[in-house]
């Protein structure tokens, strides 16, 4: 099971609309991703703090990917850009709309106040700019240890001038210095599928920077998907005592309806009842 | 006057019977006299009627609770009664395989013609799953009053994660103790970190095998109590009402408090590190 937890939604915002070439070439990515070996698949949608969100809060329609049913197993992402700490509401709105809900903080008090207020799954660091402040060992720790991991996009190394490189190798370290090599993700956040990389090859890219081997291989296996089981427990459980059952694991969502701000996100029951009733 | 009967005299110098002292000095003195006039001593014969079981002196024993014996390791106490008759029961089924396997050594086709092993003689002290199936009737009134007619599923999640389990019937899907994996039966009790389960004999997951002719271990063939574990378990609940039918799946990390604190108990998010995906 190897996760890339960050695929990139066209959309901008609600205003915007998806058009037909920019949803192809998004499949284009997805198949690139699986014949790179993927499994878990969360398409991102990244909104800026401070817009109105609509009746629909989540625009990503998973059925109009049915062709990949078999193949990936596909999630939904919400990133919020975080620049004033204050205003933070919006996120109890995505929470049960959203597999993932991940953070981008813009500014230190934004970061704290991410971690010690909001259940977010992921903090995603802008690594391609200078980071908003120096990464505090007990800051980045007390994330972890709440089950808040945070995000590194290999993207920011591919693709880019050799400045912005240099940039995002020095953040990346001082991201691993700071959380002790644990509580890491890493993704892929590229814009079109030529940037795409093997998770081997990026793990080994990881190796160089100063992660250990074994490690290398859990930021793209065992953490996101913890960090995917906390999302989908949020959405599908009280409390992570007592879940609803998928067909296959924890994590599962393929029996979800499309519209989950009503009441009733899950609508498990139905499909036995057509069972049965086809038995009889 | 005598200084020993100083009692007895005092007694019956109340009476009306006796007018002077000399009268009483005189009786108590004929009274316990050895040799004249005294009473025979009352003397006790062991009568001929039949000795008690050993079992009913013991019964009477239970029975008749001294006082000073009231503390916690008293086996009257229903809950060390509780904790021996699962002990015994769990010995008594090790016992159980033990000598089958001896039995199977000596005759292997025992077991080949027999449909249900209870029939056996050695077996017919085993806790059947039959008698707790009216259990499982008693709890599915019980969850049915309590969820209602909501068909509200986050509502009927968090009233189930507050609701006692003792009495549902639980599947094991998920454990790191893969031999626990599969268990199907009625909760008898819960503990802390512990559910006690009823498990039907040769009824459980190898059943549903269509295909192949599934082949049951002598602990599986007998069934009985299991103690299984909440840690890095997830347990399969499946209700089945009129209109519709749900499963749940609870997750024994977080359920690892006693279920009277669980009542009332506000559940929190955590960090999901120790739950197996």
């Amino acid at each position: 099971m190897i996760c890339d937890v960050n695929v990139l939604w066209p959309q901008e915002d609600y205003g915007s609309s998806v058009t037909a070439s920019q949803l192809a070439e998004l499949k284009n990515r997805l198949a690139v991703l699986e014949e790179l070996g993927y499994t878990h698949v969360a398409l991102n949608f990244r909104i800026r703090q401070g817009q109105r969100l609509p009746a629909q809060v989540n625009p990503i329609d998973l059925s109009s990917f049915s062709e990949f049913r078999d193949r990936l197993k596909l999630f939904t992402r919400v990133t919020l850009i975080v620049e004033d700490a204050s205003q933070m509401q919006t996120v109890a709105k995505l929470q049960n709309a959203f597999d993932l809900v991940a953070v981008e903080p813009r500014t230190e008090k934004a970061l704290t106040s991410c971690i010690v207020n909001m259940e977010v799954d992921l903090i995603s660091l802008d690594m391609a700019n200078r980071l908003p402040c120096y990464l505090k060992h007990k800051t980045v720790c007390s994330a972890t240890e709440k089950g808040v991991y945070f995000e590194i996009k290999y993207s920011d190394l591919v693709d880019t001038s050799s400045s912005t490189r240099a940039t995002a190798i020095s953040n990346i370290k001082q991201l691993f210095r700071a959380s002790r090599l644990r509580g890491l993700v890493c993704s892929g956040g590229a814009k079109s599928a030529k940037s795409l990389r093997n998770y081997s090859d990026v793990a080994n890219m990881l190796v160089l920077f100063g992660l250990d081997h074994n490690r290398s291989q859990q930021v793209f296996k065992d953490w996101p998907l913890k960090a995917l089981l906390a999302g989908r427990l949020r959405i599908k459980s009280y409390k992570q005592v007592v879940a609803i059952s998928g067909d296959e694991n924890l994590i599962d969502n393929s029996l979800e309806g499309k519209n989950r701000q009503d009441a009733t996100p899950y609508r498990h029951p139905k499909r036995r009842k057509e069972d049965k009733s086809s038995t009889i | 006057m005598d200084r020993k009967h100083t009692v007895e005299h005092l007694l019956l110098s109340r009476s009306s019977k006796f007018q002077d002292d000399g009268e009483i000095s005189k009786l108590l003195e004929s009274r316990y006299s050895l040799t004249g006039s005294q009473k025979s001593y009352l003397s006790l014969k062991a009568t001929e009627g039949t000795h008690g079981k050993k079992h009913n002196q013991r019964l009477i024993m239970t029975a008749i609770q001294l006082p000073g014996k009231q503390n916690r390791f008293s086996p009257t106490k229903t809950k060390n009664e509780f904790k021996s008759f699962i002990a015994d029961n769990l010995k008594y089924q090790n016992r159980l395989i033990r000598q089958l396997q001896l039995k199977l050594k000596k005759d292997p086709n025992l077991l080949n013609n027999l449909n249900d092993i209870a029939e056996l003689r050695i077996c017919k002290n085993l806790i059947r799953y039959e008698d707790y199936v009216e259990m499982n009737r008693l709890w599915k009134g019980y969850i049915q009053e309590i969820l209602g007619t909501t068909n509200h599923i986050p509502t009927m999640v968090s009233k189930l994660s507050s609701s006692e389990l003792i009495g549902s019937e639980l599947e094991v899907i998920q454990s790191r103790c893969i031999n626990n994996t599969g268990t199907k039966g009625i909760v008898i009790w819960e503990s802390q970190h512990n559910f006690v389960m009823v498990v039907p004999r040769k009824a459980n997951w190898k059943s549903d095998i269509s295909t192949i002719k599934p082949e049951f271990t002598l602990r599986e063939r007998i069934g009985g109590l299991r103690v299984i574990s909440k840690r890095n378990t997830n347990f399969r609940l499946h209700l089945e009402t009129e209109e519709s039918s749900i499963t749940f799946e609870i997750i024994g990390n977080r359920l690892m408090i006693r279920s009277t604190d669980r009542a009332t108990r506000r559940f929190k998010n955590h960090s999901v590190k120790d739950i197996d995906v």
